[in-house]
């Protein structure tokens, strides 16, 4: 089964590269104009991912149709500078895409520090389609985004491979580490915001002449 | 696929009614006839416009969906119950603006695949004549509901029984871009509870984008200035919604209608409707470059080009410029910008 999916995925991966293309210009267009963006990219799930996800035993329920349930075969992010600028992108991408999901992760609990950012899952619009993709029962029709500030992202990406899909568990000194790292990229970003707000002040206080 | 289901309802305006009265209908068993008639109006091409449900994005729910699934796929004790929910929403969604009408909720199935239409047909008094030997009759027939009125909508959403399916559809509705907005919104916003899948940045975006690859391809002096003329009417236009093809059929004609619509980025966009956003096509195309004899260029936005205006464009097959202002800035630059 898993030989047989990969094949197929693989005979998808041309496809889904063209989409992801159409995406992605569609995102930085949709994102013109705003400041603080960083970077925005989009990329198809590598084969091997996408069949680890696809029949992961832990799935509740098992995927029945992988090829087409499966939401972030087509994914991007967009990173931005301040945590102000996470929900200005979100209100801008709304005047372009349907949003199926829109959600803050973040840790459970209030007293945790981990792996935070804001995840959309978005309908795949007509513009950037291909022809005869909405006839197929072996596409998606969603694709990821996800926004995150700088610091969000340099922490989830390299805490990526080593606890959040590491096969074994992680002795207690590192994910400390690791916990240590999520917060202090947390209150990084808290004080970029402040210092955001600070600066907005100052410029609203020179307008007025104050 | 093959017609599995079908249910009618006679659907009157219900909206603020303080004792509304439930639809009159129920399932309408299939025969040949009706299966050839309503499986045609299935892949009805008339239904172009592509939508999206609104769907609440912390619980992934939206009423309409989830009864048209239901519809779809339950068995039939739920499926009659869903079809009912869907003819009531309908009718307290009507006020007295809306006719009377005819809603036809039909399943066609292919294995695990469904097809769901929603047809209505506005109610209408028609006249029946029998004539025979010397006499005539006319009968006035008043449960009557018309197949070919322009107040007629459909809405056909299509896929498996996940979550990831049955997101978006096509939809039938002549006032979604010709009427006011209330009239507009009653069948995919208020009823079908979907929006516009080509938003309104993103069409306004696709329509400017084509109006650029046109006017870049355009071959005659005369071909560009259909084309800006176009432009400046849309700008100026008070209808809110547009389509590709409507863009086209309102403001251009022969080879440049053809290049335009060409131009699109798939075809199966040319016929979606989406808002009209005057900011955004403003940004994405709002300058005029002119190339003069010896290597001058003149930049303008364009509601500073016209009669009266700092430049003035004259002639057709040979233009003349004629700039006049005052300078408030100046550069020294390698090139032109």
């Amino acid at each position: 089964m898993r030989e047989e999916l990969g094949r197929r995925y693989r005979d998808n991966a041309p496809l889904l590269t063209r989409v992801r293309d159409r995406l992605e210009v569609e995102t930085t267009e949709a994102l013109k104009g705003l400041n603080h963006i960083d970077r925005v990219y989009f990329r198809v799930k590598d084969h091997d991912s996408f069949l680890n996800k696809a029949l992961d035993p832990r799935n509740k329920p098992a995927y029945g149709d992988p090829l087409a349930e499966i939401e972030d075969q087509i994914a991007g992010r967009v990173l931005v500078f301040f945590l102000e600028d996470v929900e200005a992108v979100r209100g801008r991408l709304a005047g372009t895409f349907s949003f199926v999901e829109s959600v803050r992760r973040k840790p459970a609990k209030d007293e945790e520090f981990g792996y935070e950012s804001h995840h959309l899952v978005c309908v795949i619009p007509p513009q950037a389609l291909l022809p005869d993709w909405e006839g197929r029962d072996d596409l998606p029709r969603t694709f990821e985004l996800q926004v995150r500030t700088l610091f969000m992202h340099a922490w989830a990406e390299p805490q990526h491979d080593l606890g959040y899909k590491a096969s074994e568990e992680l002795p207690r000194s590192v994910k400390r580490e690791l916990a240590w790292i999520a917060a202090s990229a947390w209150g990084a970003d808290g004080a970029f915001q402040r210092v955001r707000e600070w600066q907005a002040q100052m410029g609203a206080r020179e307008e007025s002449g104050t | 696929m093959k017609l599995v289901r079908l249910y009618a309802y006679a659907v009157s305006p219900m909206k603020n009614v303080e004792h509304a009265e439930p639809p009159s209908g129920g399932a309408v068993r299939v025969t040949p006839d009706i299966r050839t008639t309503f499986e045609g109006m299935a892949v009805s091409a008339e239904a172009k416009i592509q939508v999206d449900f609104a769907v609440d994005t912390t619980t992934r729910t939206n009423d309409s969906r989830d009864r048209v699934m239901q519809f779809a796929f339950e068995a039939s004790a739920a499926a009659r119950s869903a079809a009912t929910s869907l003819a009531a929403s309908l009718a307290e969604r009507m006020d007295r603006r809306s006719s009377a009408c005819l809603l036809v909720l039909g399943s066609l199935r292919d294995a695990d695949r469904a097809r769901v239409f929603i047809l209505t047909f506005p109610k209408e008094d028609a006249l029946r004549l029998r004539s025979g030997g010397e006499e005539a009759t006319i009968q006035v027939l008043t449960d009557v509901f018309s197949q070919t009125s322009r107040l007629r909508k459909a809405a056909l959403f299509e896929g498996k029984n996940r979550k990831t399916a049955f997101l978006s559809g096509k939809v039938l509705d002549f006032q979604a871009t010709t009427g006011s907005h209330p009239a507009a919104d009653f069948w995919i916003t208020d009823f079908l509870q979907c929006v516009l899948a080509m938003h309104g940045e993103a069409g306004t975006r696709e329509l400017a984008k084509c109006l650029r690859r046109t006017y870049e391809a355009a071959e005659t002096p005369a071909e560009k200035e259909e084309l800006y003329a176009a432009i400046l009417s849309v700008r100026r236009s008070p209808r809110p919604r547009w389509s590709l093809r409507s863009f086209a059929d309102t403001y251009l004609a022969g080879r440049v209608k053809t290049e335009f619509i060409d131009a699109a980025s798939n075809a199966a966009i040319v016929d979606s409707a989406f808002d009209f956003v005057p900011t955004v096509f403003d940004q994405a195309l709002n300058f005029r470059v002119f190339r003069l004899e010896g290597e001058v260029f003149v930049s303008a936005p364009f509601d500073q080009i016209g009669n009266g205006r700092p430049v003035v464009v004259t002639g057709v097959e040979e233009k003349h410029l004629r700039c006049e202002g005052v300078v408030v800035d100046e550069s020294l630059k390698t090139r032109h910008a």
